[in-house]
């Protein structure tokens, strides 16, 4: 099952809980979004969507990483999650004028912002639990072709039906979050869940199965159980990054979480490093402040005598090619799929993962 | 009702030569290439911007620079991912597709650019009482000579052997002297030229091209490829025919529900891969043991 | 100066290593055995030779030249061709699609419809089933199709992966009965075989390998001895190489 892209034999990745791991990711991304947000509003307003993007890089982290198996799914259950949070905090009257083939039931409903999240979230995890269900006996390319049919299955039932939401038009109205710090708070919520789930004893079997085809024969029945249980996990998530946006945007439309989301946000997971939780914030990060600064030159700038203007589709161009580079010429990311470690904050040698071993004595040939 | 025949007809075998031509390509490497319809989108720019030098010259123009572009992209991408799993394939074309999309825009900008390539596709021809359109006629004589052709080439020539044979297993292949990089690059072209063909037939019919102009035909296509069994050069053009008549038949009967086209095709797809996923991948071919 | 020379091979897939210390010197025309359990690395080591598995270290040398780290379309073209384990055949293609593509090995094309001819004689069941699709075939047909393919591209070594896999004794027999005539030719072979009995009595010499290295070689009398063959195949704790 190694594929290049995630790393063979060796446990990359956690696989006992040491605080730096955790709270260096939670630190970074933290004192990054209050940096930007303190720029500008316009800066703050960017923050807040990156931060939704970065909770989708964490929600395809948790699956891909762990399982190596590819998914192009997962944005369909960011639009679920879209669209049940946007739908549930619309106001009333606006779900009554503009979305009139909508069920009844839902047009009436309202709630505040952070009950929504934790519906979206529900039904996002649900959804993704019963077509994990199908899907999660699949491996390699026919589970990347399988996902990529379910994500065009969403987004043709939602960009038409609209019995559940707007239909090919967008849901105006939606409550924007008052301030990003919901949005951070967010963000490092997940990020503990996925961290968790990372390290714990089933983590560390689905990622023994993703390491050894062999290894996943012999624990048999239960590598689908654990593909499921971290599918509908990492739906819960992605459900939650759709609705994140949609009170980020203040609208949603089913087109928002599409080819160029997925594309986006698969390409910051692989570019930062698909096995680790710091790869996923560092891609993220990485991509978000490229893609701004080729925004900014897009727009046209003066370096000294020179003015730059790139043409508009640069930003695409260059993520596109900073993908195809690092999948030739390194395939496990940025951060080579390890996880956030300074080794001067280690209490032992940096060269001893795990102090407890050490302690013991044990024998070190640690296969996974 | 005849027109729908061959309108369903037509539709099928253009979508056949679209998913021949990926399946040609994941025969002898396992990629699904995304990017099959940037060679489309290639084809149908070139010609439009050369038809004022004539359309001979400009489809040969056009057949040129997208087997060029095939070839491209197997030298400078995927021949340096030889090794790498089907799902890094799958990724690194999604990126190149994203990547060519991109570079159309900044090219030749973002907007559709029309031209009249083939005044002569257009029209009606009348037989009796009934109208038909002459597009339709004239797709399914070009779709049925180029599989013709291809059909030719694969079962005839040493070339198409040797390609025939490292589709169904790689390595014995190049056990008995078949050079694998000649193998793949030569499919390659081959894609590329079956492209052109699919560019041609949808240019005149929309009469513009534009950015994204190949990438819903790629990705019916490769539904028609993954139903008709990766492979399978056969089964893909069978599938690829099944699904372009299905949504020509669907479109013509369906009225209001054909929106959910896609919905059905792509449930099929999923039940198509549950079923038998090894279709996908045959354990003779690409062992991991590259 | 020996055809085939080859030292301290070592070969594996990914981060296994499965070939330890693989050695073995071979003359032209002569049949060297390989014989050992499962997973003593004998097929590993035909794949290194052949160019589809990469080694990690060690030389090989055919004919002089180093043919290490080559790939397996040029090794073929150089003169050394290998039957893969389970006969490997194109079941879609035809009988003679196969054989036409073993020519793509030869170096000089201009003896192709000879060689082909040749090994239609060696192996006359193939002219009857000359367009039927390989798969179609029994397991010894398939097996005698497998070297006539091999052959086509007139080898001066040829190597067989187990070929005596999955078939009967007189099919058997009937296979080995030919390697005989293919050493007549001028063919050298090295065959790789978990049942010892069958190619110990016929090869000049035979390696006995076991988890990754060559424990010990013996020759045609020395197989008749079977304290010799235990201790080589169980080993003793004390190795003859």
């Amino acid at each position: 099952m190694s594929n290049g892209l995630l790393p063979s034999r060796q446990l990359i990745g956690v696989t006992r809980f040491h605080w730096q791991q955790l709270l260096g990711p939670i630190v970074v991304v933290i004192a990054v979004s209050y940096l930007t947000s303190g720029v500008s509003a316009s800066f703050s307003y960017l923050t807040e969507g990156a931060l939704a993007l970065l909770v989708m890089v964490l929600s395809l982290q948790v699956f891909i990483g762990n399982s190596g198996v590819l998914s192009f799914g997962q944005a369909a259950f960011a639009m679920v999650g879209g669209f049940a949070s946007g739908l549930l905090t619309a106001p009333v009257k606006i779900k009554e004028n503009v979305l009139d083939g909508l069920w009844e039931p839902l047009k009436a409903v309202n709630m505040g912002i952070w009950p929504s999240l934790v519906i979206a979230v529900l039904v996002g995890a649900l959804f993704a639990f019963v077509t994990g269900l199908l899907l999660m006996r699949l491996s390699g390319l026919a589970a990347g072709i399988a996902t990529f049919a379910l994500l065009m299955v969403a987004d043709n039932v939602f960009f038409n039906w609209k019995l559940i939401g707007p239909g090919p038009q967008v849901m105006p109205q939606v409550p924007k979050f008052a301030f990003v710090d919901e949005s951070i708070v967010l963000t490092v919520i997940v990020i503990v869940v996925v961290y968790l789930f990372g390290i714990s004893r089933r983590g560390r079997l689905l990622r023994a199965t993703r390491e050894d085809a062999l290894a996943a024969r012999a624990l048999g029945a239960s590598v689908w159980h654990l593909r499921v249980l971290f599918f509908t996990v990492s739906g819960g998530i992605a459900a939650l990054s759709g609705a994140m946006y949609a009170h980020h945007a203040g609208a949603v439309t089913a087109r928002d979480f599409y080819l160029g989301f997925t594309f986006t946000t698969l390409a910051m997971l692989i570019i930062g490093g698909a096995t680790s939780l710091w790869g996923a914030v560092v891609g993220t990060i990485l991509v978000t402040a490229i893609g701004q600064v080729l925004l900014v030159l897009e727009g046209g700038v003066t370096l000294g005598s020179v003015e730059v203007t790139l043409p508009n589709g640069a930003r695409g161009l260059v993520i596109a090619a900073a993908l195809v580079v690092i999948l030739i010429w390194r395939p496990k990311g940025v951060t080579g799929g390890k996880e956030f470690n300074l080794p001067f904050l280690n209490r032992k040698s940096a060269a001893d993962p795990d102090p407890q071993v050490q302690r013991t004595g044990a024998n070190m040939n640690i296969k996974p | 009702m005849i027109q729908t025949i061959l309108d369903a007809l037509s539709y099928g075998g253009l979508y056949g030569l679209a998913a021949l031509g990926i399946g040609l390509v994941f025969g002898v490497m396992r990629l699904v290439n995304f990017a099959h319809g940037e060679l489309i989108a290639i084809g149908a720019y070139l010609m439009i911007i050369t038809i004022n030098l004539g359309l001979p010259l400009s489809i040969i123009i056009a057949v040129a620079g997208t087997a060029a572009l095939a070839l491209l992209m197997e030298l400078s991408v995927f021949k340096r991912l030889r090794l790498a799993g089907p799902s890094v394939l799958l990724i690194a074309s999604f990126g190149v597709s994203i990547f060519l999309q991109r570079s159309y825009e900044i090219i030749f900008g973002a907007l559709p650019i029309s031209g009249q390539i083939a005044p002569w596709m257009s029209g009606v021809i009348e037989f009796g009482d009934t109208t038909i359109t002459r597009g339709s006629i004239l797709t399914i004589i070009l779709a049925l000579a180029l599989l013709a052709g291809m059909r030719f080439l694969v079962e005839n020539t040493t070339l198409g052997l040797q390609i025939r044979a490292a589709s169904s297993d790689f390595q014995t292949a190049r056990l008995l002297g078949v050079r694998s990089n000649y193998v793949i690059g030569a499919a390659f072209v081959f894609s590329g030229v079956l492209a052109a063909a699919v560019a041609f037939v949808l240019v005149t019919q929309r009469g513009s091209v534009d950015p994204l102009f190949g990438v819903n035909i790629t990705i019916l296509a490769l539904v028609g490829t993954v139903i008709g069994g990766l492979g399978s050069l056969q089964g893909a053009a069978l599938g690829g025919f099944a699904v372009g008549a299905t949504i020509s038949l669907l479109n013509s009967f369906l009225g209001n529900y054909r929106v959910y086209t896609y919905t059905w095709l792509f449930i099929l797809v999923i039940i198509v891969l549950l079923i038998r996923p090894s279709g996908l991948i045959s354990n003779k071919a690409f062992k991991e043991r590259a | 100066m020996s055809l085939l020379s080859v030292r301290g091979l070592q070969a594996g897939y990914g981060k296994v290593q499965v070939l330890f210390n693989g050695h073995i010197e071979v003359e032209p025309g002569e049949l060297v055995g390989i014989v050992g359990p499962n997973g003593a690395g004998k097929s590993t080591f035909l794949g290194a030779l052949a160019g589809s598995v990469k080694p990690s270290s060690g030389s090989i040398e055919f004919q002089g030249a180093s043919i290490r780290g080559k790939k397996p379309e040029d090794i073929v073209r150089l003169g050394l061709a290998l039957v893969p384990e389970g006969r490997a055949i194109f079941t879609d293609l035809t009988v003679t699609e196969n054989l036409r593509l073993g020519l793509t090995g030869r170096r000089d094309k201009s003896g192709s419809a000879k060689a082909i001819a040749e090994v239609t004689e060696l192996f006359p069941v193939l002219t009857s089933h000359q367009d039927h699709q390989a798969g179609l075939l029994s397991g010894g047909q398939q097996q005698q199709l497998a070297i006539a393919r091999a052959l086509v591209a007139e080898p001066k070594l040829l190597m067989l992966d187990e070929p005596s896999l999955g078939l009967s004794p007189t099919v058997i027999q009937d296979v080995f009965g030919v390697l005989n005539k293919i050493q007549e030719l001028g063919t050298a072979i090295i065959v790789v075989e978990q049942r010892a009995h069958l190619i110990m009595s016929i090869a000049s010499r035979t390696l006995v390998m076991r988890e990754g290295h060559v424990r010990a070689t013996l020759s045609r009398e020395d197989a008749k001895d079977e304290t010799k063959l235990a201790a080589a195949y169980f080993g003793t704790g004390e190795d003859r190489e």
